[in-house]
């Protein structure tokens, strides 16, 4: 059993599943003659809500809560707040560019990766984040996602796509990574998080600016040399093919990039790479390829290659 | 006496089956920002509402990739297939049973502006007036100057709809 494949990959066919309609319209008469039960049942498959209407936490994640207890490390980085994240995901930021290069400057180029970017991310972000999208200068195959949403694609790397459905399917693996916090989770011990519930510039420049400095340089350690969790390299993968998929680009282009990678691995510069931050190709293309046997129709939707190569050309 | 209780059972099942289904359509979630609800299934068709993230659904019909729906306010119209989701979006990060992607795509939860305030342009500065002031000299100032450039960029949601119709992506496939 492949603990990461997930049981639904697009909308249910609503036809599609005409036994249980039939069932339905059958046990339709129940429902009419119970209609105070109905609705109390209804109300109990919505989303749970508190009285600013926002959701809230169920009793049993109440109670986990509780048992995890305040000072818990884990709690106070998942929970980091957007601005919190974000003073964070800046000083990574500037680190990157330390690392492989400042961006590339070209505002169209730019633009354009960003306009695939927002295009992917708004099907799969919280209301209050907002992702940047960046082409660095830089020899080495990556793109790097940073904790607020900052997100970098190596020049190099984009250099070897061939349309606009490999590109979205990287940015939407980033997206996935920022929208689940993974970096975050990956240093949910660090002592700079305790007693944190906020992180503002004075708390990470001043108050535990050396505790903060060190965190920061693990967060460079996972992202820039070590490598994410494989559990979450393989997460991203599944979420970004989803949603590349629902934004309407061909799953299959994130595919091409592994194989792509694939064959550039041998003569291509390993440190901070692609190839030493992420898990083996192989089974990364073979989940991915069970994965895609959930869309059913992927082959007929977008791939765009020649507005992609338009781009490319600037590079 | 075993048909007595195979009726009950069945009873029983019909009543639950049938109160939790109501009139036995198929219930979805908007699952996406900016997800606009259409007179037809086109999208160059009338856009009859902007719906929320988390708002409900009441799915009629099928028909390629779009579905035809009621909105819980009674607004009826189609809506694209990727903008919706099978299960009520929760927030990023939190597990739920089966680990769904429905269930994940887009959180809701520890928000502070509704989704209408947001578009892409919001943008947080690096640094402080006060700490501008101090900025470092040289290869610093140059990473800084970056970020500041990375994070002023503008682009409206607008722009992202013009831009995946002009790739026929999405919904603006033919």
């Amino acid at each position: 059993m492949d603990n990461f494949i997930i049981s639904k990959k697009e909308p249910p066919s609503f036809f599609g599943k005409r036994r249980r309609l039939i069932k339905w319209l059958a046990l339709a008469p129940v429902a009419v003659v119970q209609p105070a039960l109905a609705v109390d049942l209804l109300k109990l498959l919505e989303p749970k809500k508190d009285s600013t209407g926002k959701e809230g936490p169920s009793d049993l994640e109440k109670v986990l809560q509780i048992l995890q207890g305040a000072g818990d490390i884990i709690g106070s980085s998942i929970d980091l707040d957007y601005e919190s994240e974000m003073v964070i995901g800046k000083s990574v930021a500037l680190e990157g560019f330390k690392r492989y290069g400042l961006p590339v400057k070209d505002d169209a180029l730019q633009d354009y990766v960003n306009l695939v970017g927002q295009a992917v991310a708004r099907n799969f972000k919280p209301p209050e984040r907002n992702y940047y999208f960046v082409v660095l200068k830089s020899e080495v195959f990556n793109a790097v996602s940073c904790p607020g949403g900052i997100i970098f694609i190596t020049a190099t790397l984009m250099k070897h796509l061939e349309d606009e459905s490999q590109l979205a399917g990287i940015l939407a693996h980033e997206v996935a990574h920022v929208n689940l916090k993974h970096a975050l989770q990956s240093i949910r011990r660090a002592k700079f998080f305790e007693g944190i519930g906020k992180i503002t510039v004075a708390t990470a420049k001043v108050e535990k600016k050396e505790q903060y400095k060190n965190m920061i340089n693990d967060l460079q350690t996972v992202l820039f040399d070590k490598g994410l969790d494989q559990t979450m390299e393989y997460e991203a993968d599944r979420y970004g093919m989803e949603i590349a998929y629902r934004t309407g680009y061909q799953p299959l282009g994130f595919i091409k990039v592994l194989e792509m990678l694939s064959r550039n691995e041998a003569g291509a510069v390993k440190k901070g790479s692609w190839f030493s931050t992420h898990p083996p190709l192989s089974q990364r293309i073979q989940r991915c390829r069970e994965k895609i046997k959930e869309y059913p129709d992927a082959a007929s939707l977008a791939k765009v290659a020649p507005r992609f190569l338009e781009y490319r050309k600037r590079l | 006496m075993r048909v007595h209780l195979m009726t009950t059972v069945i009873l029983l099942f019909n009543l639950v089956i049938g109160t939790a289904t109501g009139l036995s359509f198929q219930q979805m979630w908007v699952s996406s920002f900016d997800a606009k609800l259409k007179a037809d299934k086109t999208a160059s068709s009338e856009t009859l509402a902007v719906l929320k993230v988390g708002d409900a659904l009441t799915v009629q019909s099928e028909e390629g990739r779009w579905y035809r729906v009621t909105t819980t306010d009674r607004k009826k119209g189609w809506i694209y297939r990727g903008k919706v989701s099978s299960e009520p979006p929760r927030a990023a990060g939190e597990n739920g049973d089966g680990d769904s992607v429905g269930k994940l795509l887009t959180g809701l939860t520890g928000t502070r502006i509704g989704s209408g305030e947001v578009d892409t342009s919001r943008s947080m500065r690096m640094l402080s007036v006060e700490d501008k002031k101090k900025k470092a000299s040289g290869p610093e100032q140059e990473y800084e100057a970056a970020l500041e450039s990375v994070l002023s960029r503008r682009i409206p949601y607008a722009r992202v709809d013009q831009f995946l119709q002009n790739g026929k992506i999405g919904e603006y496939a033919p």
